[in-house]
């Protein structure tokens, strides 16, 4: 007769897990079925035997050795962080330092093509107040807003990465 | 990070799954140094969910998946569910088969839990002789809690009938 309790059950039985009315109906099929009594003994002996047996020791040099590249490792990683960290604080200057770059480029570009018509008005007074001549002032102005915007189209691609990676890398944190 | 004593306070239990579940007894000592350097490599992203003797535990298991994977490239092992699955490989580590005197129990007991698969020798291990809870084996094998104790039984079972069937039955009392 083949044994017909489910594997999970006949185990918690063998380890005392279960109980109550579940405990008193396994051991109510128990008395009726010697196929699963006998089973139930022989792990029984089985468990026993097993938790009788020691764990193999481990070699001492074995030990010794893995202590040894742990160590290493450890002073190994101990020593290393200063460089990256430095290197991002360099990175985080020249990113601030671009983008404040490229947001003044881009402020002299919209004074010079939305504005560009009051600002040549405004250019003889300026130069009247610094003292320089008004179609000497004129030109340096125009020119000045041209080098901006010059730059200005040149950095946009840079701008763009920058504040993305700023705004990114404070969503991190 | 004191890593003497993680190799002391674990070279047992790390030692022990490396001899249930890789044959090839000459690469035993490269996995155990490999195992506790994933370990100091991993230790940051222990997150304590579960106990540290888990955790390298499951490392200690799945570096050996991995080794066995490499050394064995040209054999299709499958992923680590299959490999746990699988039978063991053929044979008996020589250390096990060495002096196998009939009066000699544990290591005649030994030598039969050798021949377990890995999904039924792993679980008896880690539960006669490590202590671990059944919740605890369920995280390293990666396995249901009911399917542990599944394995646990019939590892029982076929425990005791290679000792029967290799003419042992007095090991059992």
């Amino acid at each position: 007769m083949e044994p017909c309790l489910d594997d999970v059950l006949k185990w918690d039985y063998l380890n005392g897990a279960l109980r109550g009315g579940a405990r008193a109906l396994f051991e109510e099929h128990l008395a009726a079925c010697p196929a699963c009594r006998r089973e139930i003994d022989e792990l029984r002996n089985t468990a026993a035997a097993v938790a009788g047996l020691t764990s193999p020791a481990v070699p001492a040099a074995w030990t010794a050795a893995a202590k040894d590249r742990l160590r290493a490792k450890d002073l190994a990683a101990a020593v290393v962080p200063p460089g990256p960290a430095l290197a991002r604080r360099r990175t985080n200057v020249f990113q601030y330092a671009a983008t404040a770059a490229g947001v003044t480029g881009g402020l002299a570009l919209l004074f010079g093509l939305v504005m560009g018509g009051p600002a040549r008005s405004w250019l003889p007074d300026l130069s009247a107040a610094l003292g320089i001549p008004g179609p000497g002032a004129a030109r340096a102005a125009r020119l000045v807003v041209w080098i901006l915007s010059l730059h200005t189209l040149l950095l946009v691609p840079s701008i763009i990465d920058n504040v993305y990676r700023l705004v990114t890398r404070d969503g991190r944190k | 990070m004191d890593t003497d004593r993680l190799v002391e306070d674990h070279k047992k239990l790390v030692y022990h799954l490396i001899h249930r579940t890789v044959r090839d007894r000459a690469a035993h000592e490269e996995i155990f140094q490999e195992v506790f350097l994933n370990v100091l490599e991993s230790l940051p992203r222990f997150e304590g969910r579960s106990k540290l003797s888990t955790w390298i535990a499951s490392i200690a298991v799945h570096t050996c998946y991995k080794f066995v994977q490499k050394a064995r490239e040209r054999e299709r092992i499958g992923s680590f569910g299959d490999w746990l699955e699988a039978g063991p490989e053929p044979g008996v580590p020589s250390d096990v088969q060495e002096g196998l005197e009939r009066d000699d129990i544990k290591r005649r007991l030994e030598w039969h839990l050798a021949k377990l698969p890995r999904k039924h020798a792993l679980p008896v291990t880690l539960f006669y002789l490590e202590g671990m809870s059944y919740r605890e084996i369920a995280e390293v094998l990666e396995v249901p809690l009911g399917t542990v104790k599944s394995h646990l039984f019939r590892g029982l079972k076929e425990l005791r009938k290679s000792i029967e069937g290799g003419g042992d039955g007095t090991l059992l009392g």
